[in-house]
């Protein structure tokens, strides 16, 4: 005779649980490292009162899980099982965007009851291991998404903070930047700048190399908009300070002199030595300015060269100096973003 | 993690969705009565969901995803590790469309370098064959079951495999070049650039199919 019983979950089952699951392998039935006291098999199941009708349905929905950086990210509207989220494939931040608005637009008078589970895992062999697992209210997605335009937001925005090292792919900072994006918590500016500075470090010799800069350009929409958001308000105009503006034009100005440089047939080895300092700080830019400065009096090229280069250098220099308290701070995160974002001058 | 587990039993508590490994489109062969015979049932006779990513191929072969109401799909899987041996024989089919719009079909069966491959041009409708000498087949023996016969003798009763899970070839070619023509006589729209992927079961019956475990012998 089979008896009946209601489980934890409130499951009116006949036994109680065992073997493993199919896709939810955070439950570790039979590692005694990760069971309650040490108990394995159904009597691991015993202990958290799972019976077996309940267990059928402990699984990621598949059609809900999506690969977003090789990490595995599980949508699930807890309020309705209807809601079906579509994969953007253009990264996490647009994922949760477009979670958000199939939501909003599918539940306009219910929103109080709406609940979005995310859910990131990453899977090691048989097991998975819980990297993130946040509820998130219709309200808290609202203020994170107000005034964001589908359009304004980057391809794989918050992806740029993966970095590679070699072989390996470190995780860290993008799994931090979520985890606060999602509790609303703010990540220090300083803090980003450092890593997209380290990042640029490993990528800046070979993009002074190459002739395109899509990459370089992306590199810098990406992390300005990591920045905006993670940071301080996307919908924030300039992000840069009085003394990160004065670094970006030092930036510009550099990209049209290396252009003139090229133009006027005066390519030397030494020419980009301007963009490969190890720290651009207040001594450092102002050793750039200077070092253009001298370049283009030395110059052989025809007047109207030398006139437009002057020009343009006159137009871009900044006004204002970096002030004597942040005069040591590095300011190559904003160096290069001016040097890949050319000014056009009219 | 008790919580996570009761969070996703709350969720798929009413789904009719399985617990499957992986989403993708499901075409069947099904044996009958000494001829193996395509699938004709619809996406909507299955209750199937048009997958945006799969849109093209399951419509173009008509077919269901494999998150369809398990007793309607009735292909019980209960595989916990892709090391496991699979309990039906499978075809894999992939479609890898070209910017040029060119779109290939390829489709397989065993594993490298054991295998039978078959490489279809969609728009030329030429087909190119690559065959092993011997296919051999891990299949689960035991514990599948369709009216109380192991789902393994019912595919020795059929033909298509020995005992010893080896391939009968000309069986098989017997079976894809049915399948060929049934798909070069459907028109391919809208594919996407890339890779789109699908799997052929071959079923010894078109019966209910159960998972029955088998108690250890000792």
């Amino acid at each position: 005779m089979t008896t009946s019983f209601t489980d934890s979950f409130g499951k009116a089952s006949s036994k109680i649980a065992s073997g493993t699951t199919k896709t939810a392998k955070f439950l570790s039935y039979d590692d005694k490292a990760f069971t309650l006291n040490c108990k394995q098999n159904s009597e691991f199941y015993k202990n958290l009162g799972i019976g077996d009708k309940s267990f059928e349905k402990i699984y990621f929905p598949k059609e809900q899980t999506f690969t977003i950086s090789q990490m595995k990210w599980a949508f699930m509207d807890i309020s309705s099982s209807e809601t079906k989220f579509i994969e953007t494939r253009r990264g996490i931040y647009s994922q949760l965007y477009e979670n958000y608005d199939i939501i909003a637009s599918q539940n306009p008078t219910q929103k109080e009851k709406v609940l979005l589970k995310v859910i990131c895992y990453k899977e090691q062999q048989a097991k998975q291991e819980i990297l993130i697992d946040e509820n998130m209210t219709m309200d808290k997605m609202q203020r994170l998404f107000q005034g964001v335009k589908k359009e304004d937001i980057p391809f794989h925005a918050f992806e740029v903070l993966i970095e590679t090292v070699g072989k390996s792919v470190l995780w860290n900072n993008y799994l931090y930047a979520i985890k606060n994006f999602l509790a609303e918590s703010k990540i220090p500016k300083s803090y980003l700048l450092k890593i997209f500075t380290k990042i640029l470090r490993s990528k800046i010799h070979d993009w002074l190399k190459i002739k395109t800069v899509e990459e370089q350009s992306e590199f810098f929409v990406q992390t300005e908009f990591c920045i905006k958001s993670l940071s301080m308000s996307t919908t924030i105009k300039s992000f840069m300070s009085p003394n990160e503006e004065f670094a970006f034009a030092v930036g510009q100005i550099s990209r049209h002199y290396v252009e003139f440089k090229e133009k006027i047939g005066e390519k030397s080895n030494s020419l980009k030595d301007i963009l490969t300092y190890s720290k651009y700080d207040r001594e450092k830019l102002r050793f750039v300015l200077q070092r253009i400065g001298i370049g283009i009096n030395l110059a052989k090229a025809n007047d109207k060269d030398i006139s437009e280069i002057t020009k343009t250098v006159d137009k871009l220099h900044p006004k204002d100096e970096i002030s004597d308290e942040e005069a040591h701070k590095d300011y190559s995160y904003f160096f290069y973003k001016g040097y890949y974002t050319k000014e056009i001058i009219a | 993690m008790v919580l996570l587990a009761f969070e996703l039993y709350w969720k798929n508590k009413d789904s009719t969705t399985g617990d499957v490994k992986s989403l993708k489109p499901i075409k069947k062969i099904i044996y009958n009565k000494g001829t193996w015979n395509i699938d004709v049932k619809t996406i909507e006779e299955y209750g199937s969901d048009i997958s945006v990513k799969f849109s093209a191929v399951q419509n173009w072969l008509s077919m269901p995803l494999s998150t369809t109401n398990p007793d309607e799909l009735n292909l019980p899987d209960q595989r916990t590790s892709s090391a496991q041996p699979s309990p039906y024989i499978l075809i894999y089919g992939t479609l890898k469309t070209k910017k040029s719009k060119e779109s290939l079909l390829t489709l397989s069966i065993g594993k490298k370098p054991n295998t039978i491959e078959h490489v279809i041009d969609i728009s030329t409708k030429q087909s190119t064959e690559k065959q092993s000498n011997q296919v051999s087949l891990k299949l689960e023996k035991n514990n599948y079951k369709i009216n109380g016969k192991t789902i393994f003798d019912l595919y020795v009763t059929s033909g298509i495999i020995s005992r010893e899970g080896v391939l009968d070839k000309s069986e098989y070619l017997k079976i894809t070049s049915k399948l060929i023509d049934y798909i070069l006589k459907r028109n391919l729209e809208n594919a996407p650039i890339g890779l789109q992927s699908f799997t052929i079961y071959l079923l010894p019956s078109a019966d209910k199919i159960s998972f029955e475990m088998e108690e250890n012998k000792t």
